[in-house]
């Protein structure tokens, strides 16, 4: 079996815009069906259940993120200075290339995730459910 | 833009700076502050938007209309503390300076309510109900129209929401849940009567004529019971008055092409010219 | 830069001839034959005029809608026919033009530029093209009788199902879903092509920038096009056979339509910005003689926006009365999309601060698009905002702003890509005085057309409107940019002529004319019919740049597979992450068969219209029979070489099979691809039960129970368990231990569907009653269509593997029917679990 984020491998960049995608249509999903079938009004906490459904989802999505970005962050560390090789014809020296441009790329995409992640999460605390 | 031109036309002073700095603070760092805060500007404004809402928190109750969207017009109604409903068409009455609280329906296609000066949009969707509330300040008659491409005539579908006094509201309300004014002249008597021959009651109802008779009780086409006091004819098509509602009886294909209403040319011209005036009598 | 400097200085000495083995093998076939021809440097060059055509008849359209409004209360059109004309305007615009046009570039610029002989799937790519042709001309002719689709290029239901009771629509949903079907066969195409045949040395990170957005792009027509298709077969199934998806007196919900229209519409503006954006970051570095900026910015960029634009669907639909926070999701990653946008424009300016400008006729049109987009993007943010939009929405500010975002954003950049690719195709420049007066017509006419209707429709002028009052202060305004249009037209007219012009008179182009570093360049112009002459190796984004002589060194023969002495047309297959060489892909010779199946298809598309279902019928069986006549040829196993030497010491088969082989890639593509039609079939079925008061609806009789779907569950099981051993035993080389499991698939998948099918059709479970009898329905069938399918494939296995033809293979018949046949049977186990338990569940 693959290792979709392992080290080598380019889906690891797709990664965290795959789960922000997951996260998307589930918080979706779960307020559209509370909003049509009247469900999740009722308070936990001061707050309609549905909206701690939600911000649990944010939350469990954040740290996953955080996960995948750190785990980028310590991929790309060690080859940070390795975009120089990017024209090498040394099979080793591209590999490093290679490992750096696949770090950064998933890093980045985490990054952005993440913000993209606050951005939808936070709708909860400023507009109504319905 | 200008940081464009200034990459364009002076290479020589751009050169000292690293790109990427460029890209971290001009791609990322400023778009992310500016859309934060518009996000957050937004929701805000949106959630104030909703004026039922928020006139219920002020505990102002809104006044109720129904509207129901129908190719290619518009279905009035009035819901009254009684339960029953007064009927009209095109015009949507309120009282100034209080929230109404539109329930939006539609008899076939999706259609849009939309009166550019109150409110944004709000769609008429079928099987559902849709609700948006708006306010007019001061007394006056705005424009709206159909805002959602609702097939042929979807040009001509507009109509006015017009702001009485709050006084004079109730008043209205009154005048229009009277039946009809019986026929005052020989004229208008043949007005009438051509009304019942011609068919018209079966699309169109007129309250108080002929009680029972299954030619008076139409619910295709809009409630004429009223129709001389309203300001325009075929969902803001023409301007009303005798002249243009004989052409419209004589010529509705003409003026609104496949509109549900077929022309009825083949009327002479006495009883077409007496039917409209009965029709414009109906204030 | 100097190694840039040194290319400048590079006088190559005319190359040797390419061996007559390799040119005989990709010799264009003469005369009439030449519509056998399948080579994609043939058929991306038909399929780029033909989505000019479209251009040019949607632009005619344009144009009537312009001399229309320009008047208040204009008679040139009735009601009936503006409808059509600007139905079809938005329709040949978004379907017709932008996107095959793009794909069209991309098919065509692709070989080149990984440095392949050609794409993976000629013959599909060419079936897809005529199918194409012959669809879109279909859809289109059909305002020439002014029984065009009339319902707006959204087709919203129930204006488009009950309500329309022509032809019309069928033009669009036959017609336009058929086109969606052929651009699926591109995405195949270019995704595998991308991740398979590149030049040597091109490793993931050193892929050309626009075939990673072509990669992001395909993936996005592959996951947002087959929802709309399902979306389609719905529309049409409810207006043909009266089962009432969309209807809501009987349980439907018209919303839904909107759901599945705009989960592609809305990407869809970004599947036709992202290659454009390619084209934009290709053509970009070349004037700035300097290499891109921030290249992996502009991957995370592209990925991104790939990703974010399909949390925007709803933002068609605000005004719909959905609940207020599902709009803010939708509001927030419509805020969200623009940061990658705004990345990549900041790589873009980046670049420009970085090099020196050239001003050359594509810069222009860069430059243009820059401007116009930025404009473009500003007044995106804007709808975006909810309240915002609840007032523009349907106005001619959506309208400004639309053309705004896809002519700034795609017109000006695909005009950029003409001048400067141009002499690839003739070998001669187009005119830089002519390119000069386009632009400036262009980019004038444009924005005189397009400004001002910001103001219209902030003014309040609604869309879609035949005529308006001379005294709502709207005339003037619509003057103005109906004089605008014309001058736009004009301008589009002087490129047309520049190129017919050019092709006798042009100036005869130098190699490389401007100087660019990727690896297009490095052939001869105008670029041969075999492509590139030895399959380099790469050691950059600018090969170039990087090494000057790469050019002389490829056209010596100096790399891979510079010869063909057997006479086949090959091309190097390579890892897809690492591009290292592994295989000798052998790509098959021109053929009557997809231009035949094309024909056939359209047949059957074009009378279904019509609802003449016998001749559809026996159009289909036709289609099939030629496509299974082209699949029995291909597979092809030289004989007597097992590995043979492609240059530079290098060794390598001919055959492979497994999960490294094209075939394999293809179909776990396609997998996917109707995988997301399927998400849309159990969406359908999930929000229609959110606004249904009970499940199943009262006075519903019938169906599956437990105890009937599980026997079928269990059939179809078995059949899949089956169908997954017969490639392990074709690859023990145990052909009839194959053949026999292929069959058992077979008998039992048949049996499973023909028990579900008719216990369903049995128990008086009417599918017209209800929207959920109707969902029910579609998906027992759905999936059911699917092992019927699969059937036919394991009979094809079958009866080749039986035969055993001469140098002829069915391996990748095998491991891809095998796998269709799971995936087939895991759909219908979804399917029936859901529809059996769901009901009880909630």
């Amino acid at each position: 079996m693959v290792n979709p984020i392992g080290r080598d491998n380019p889906f690891f960049i797709v990664t965290p815009p795959l789960l922000w995608g997951v996260y998307f249509g589930v918080v979706y999903t779960v307020n559209g069906i509370a909003c049509a079938k009247g469900i999740g009004g009722s308070l936990v906490g001061g707050m309609p259940m549905v909206n701690v459904v939600l911000i649990g989802s944010t939350a469990v999505t954040l740290i996953l993120l955080a996960g995948l970005a750190l785990m980028a962050w310590v991929r790309f560390r060690p080859v940070k200075d390795a975009g120089g090789h990017l024209h090498s014809d040394d099979p080793g020296l591209s590999a490093q290339a290679r490992r750096r441009f696949v770090a950064l790329a998933g890093l980045l995409q985490a990054l952005l995730a993440i913000v993209a992640t606050i951005y939808i999460g936070m709708q909860v605390f400023l507009s109504p459910n319905c | 833009m200008a940081m464009f031109a200034f990459g364009l036309f002076m290479p020589e002073r751009t050169k000292g700076i690293p790109p990427i700095k460029l890209i971290v603070f001009g791609g990322v760092a400023f778009p992310v502050v500016v859309l934060t805060a518009l996000s957050v500007y937004t929701a805000a404004v949106g959630g104030k938007v909703d004026l039922g809402r928020n006139a219920r928190a002020e505990g102002r109750e809104p006044v109720r209309v129904n509207v129901d969207g129908v190719m290619w017009w518009w279905e009035v109604e009035y819901p009254q503390a009684d339960g029953s409903t007064v009927k009209s068409a095109n015009e949507i009455h309120v009282p100034a300076g209080r929230p109404v609280e539109i329930h939006l329906t539609t008899r076939d296609v999706i259609h849009s309510f939309w009166v550019p000066t109150l409110h944004g949009k709000m769609d008429l969707i079928p099987g559902r109900t849709n609700r948006i509330t708006i306010q007019m300040d001061e007394p006056g008659v705005v424009r709206g129209q159909c805002a959602e491409f609702c097939g042929l005539q979807h040009t001509l579908m507009s109509f006015w929401v017009v702001a009485h006094p709050p006084d004079e509201f109730d008043a209205w309300i009154e005048a229009q849940r009277r039946p009809a004014a019986e026929p005052a002249t020989p004229e208008l008597v043949r007005g009438r009567d051509a009304f019942l021959a011609s068919g018209c009651g079966s699309c169109h109802q007129i309250r108080g004529i002929a009680e029972g008779s299954a030619n008076a009780g139409g619910e295709i086409g809009p409630d004429l019971t009223h129709i001389g006091s309203r300001l325009s004819l075929g969902a803001a098509t023409l301007p009303n008055g005798i002249g243009p509602l004989s052409g419209w009886i004589a010529g509705s294909q003409q003026i609104k092409p496949g509109n549900r209403m077929p022309s009825y040319h083949h009327l002479d011209g006495e009883t077409l010219t007496a039917l409209a005036a009965y029709l414009e009598s109906l204030k | 830069m100097t190694h840039i400097d040194e290319a400048r200085a590079v006088h190559p000495p005319p190359p040797p001839p390419a061996p007559p083995g390799l040119t005989a093998a990709w010799k264009a076939p003469e005369g009439l034959g030449r519509l056998k021809e399948v080579n994609n440097t043939f058929i991306g060059a038909l399929y780029i005029g033909t989505g000019m055509m479209f251009l040019v008849l949607g632009g005619v359209l344009a144009l009537m809608i312009r001399y229309q409004l320009a008047f208040p209360g204009n008679t040139f059109l009735t009601e009936e026919q503006y409808n059509q004309v600007f139905t079809m305007h938005g329709t040949t615009m978004m379907f017709l033009f932008a996107v095959p046009i793009m794909e069209a570039t991309s098919v065509w610029l692709l070989p080149l530029q990984l440095g392949a002989r050609d794409l993976p799937f000629p013959r599909i790519s060419a079936y897809g093209f005529w199918c194409y042709l012959f669809g879109g001309s279909m859809a289109y002719a059909s305002i020439f009788w002014w029984l065009a689709p009339d319902s707006g290029w959204f087709l919203y239901v129930p204006l488009s199902s009950q309500y329309s009771e022509g032809v019309n629509n069928d033009f669009w949903l036959l017609g336009i879903g058929f086109i969606e079907i052929s651009a699926i066969a591109q995405v195949v195409e270019v995704l595998v092509g991308i991740l398979k045949t590149r030049a040597v040395g091109m490793s993931i990170d050193r892929l050309p920038i626009y075939a990673w957005y072509i990669l992001v792009t395909a993936l996005m027509i592959g996951f947002g096009f087959p929802p709309l298709i399902l979306g389609d077969v719905l529309l049409e199934v409810e207006r043909a056979f009266d089962w009432p998806f969309f209807d809501a007196t009987r349980g439907g919900d018209p919303l839904l339509w909107q759901h599945l229209f705009w989960f592609f519409g809305h990407p869809e503006v970004y599947i036709i910005f992202l290659p454009a954006a390619g084209l934009v970051s290709t053509i970009l570095p070349t004037f700035m003689q300097t290499p891109l900026v921030g290249y992996t910015w502009v991957v995370l960029a592209a990925i991104a926006t790939g990703f974010l634009s399909f949390g925007l669907w709803v933002h068609h639909m605000f005004t719909t009365g959905i609940p207020y926070l599902s709009l803010s999701f939708f509001s927030a990653a419509s805020m969200a999309v623009t940061i990658p946008t705004g990345i990549q424009v900041f790589c873009w300016m980046a670049t420009i601060w970085s090099g020196r400008p050239v001003w050359k006729t594509p810069l222009y049109f860069v430059m243009g698009f820059l401007f116009i987009f930025i404009l473009g993007g500003l007044t995106g943010v804007m709808v975006a905002a909810v309240p915002f939009d609840w007032q523009v929405h349907d106005t001619y500010f959506v309208v400004a702003h639309l053309h705004y975002v896809l002519i700034g954003g795609m017109v000006f950049p695909l005009f950029a890509a003409f001048y400067y690719w141009t002499p690839l195709f003739s070998g001669r420049m187009l005119s830089e005085r002519l390119g000069k007066l386009a632009f400036w017509l262009m980019f004038i006419g444009f924005n005189v057309t397009f400004f001002p209707m910001h103001i219209t429709g902030l003014l309040g002028m609604p869309r879609r409107v035949t005529s308006y009052p001379a005294d709502f202060g709207w005339d003037t305004l619509n003057l103005i940019s109906s004089l605008g249009s014309a001058v736009l037209a004009l301008g589009i007219l002087v490129f047309i002529v520049d190129f017919a012009t050019h092709l006798r008179w042009g100036k005869k182009a130098e190699r490389n004319p401007w100087n660019a570093g990727t690896l297009e360049w490095a052939t001869a112009l105008p670029s041969p019919d075999t492509g590139v002459r030895s399959v380099p190796i790469v050691t950059g984004h600018y090969p170039i740049w990087d090494n000057p002589h790469l050019p002389e060194q490829i056209q010596r023969g100096d790399f891979f597979l510079p010869d063909s002495p057997q006479g086949r047309r090959e091309t190097l297959r390579t890892g897809s992450v690492d591009a290292r060489p592994e295989q000798i892909l052998i790509l098959p010779k021109p053929s009557w068969l997809p231009l035949l199946a094309g024909v056939t298809t359209t047949v059957t598309f074009g009378v279904s219209i019509f609802y003449m279902w016998t001749l559809a019928g026996l159009a289909a069986a036709a289609t099939l029979v030629l496509i299974l006549a082209w699949a029995w040829n291909s597979e092809i196993v030289p004989e007597g070489e097992t590995e043979v030497h492609v240059g530079r010491g290098v060794y390598l088969p001919y055959y492979t099979r497994g999960t490294q082989s094209h075939a394999w890639w293809a179909m776990v593509v396609l997998v996917a691809v109707d995988a997301a039609a399927y998400g849309g079939l159990l969406f359908g079925y999930l929000y229609t039960w959110t606004v249904s008061a009970a499940w199943p609806p009262e006075g519903v009789s019938g169906g599956l129970d437990a105890g009937t779907a599980g026997v079928g569950a269990v059939l179809l099981a078995l059949s899949a368990g089956a169908a997954t051993l017969a490639p392990f035993a074709d690859r023990a080389d145990r052909r009839f231990a194959m053949i026999g499991l292929f069959g058992v698939a077979t008998l039992l998948g048949a049996g499973g569907i023909w028990y579900l099918l008719a216990l369903l059709l049995e128990s008086g479970f009417d599918p017209t009653v209800h929207a959920y009898t109707a969902l029910v329905w579609m998906m027992v069938i759905w999936p059911a269509g699917h092992i019927a399918l699969g059937m036919i494939m394991t009979l094809f296995c079958m009866s080749k593997a039986a035969a055993q033809p001469k140098g002829l293979a069915w391996a990748h018949a095998v491991d891809t029917t095998a796998l269709w046949w799971g995936w087939s049977v895991l759909q219908t186990l979804v399917s029936l679990s859901i529809v059996v338990f769901y009901p009880q569940l909630v």
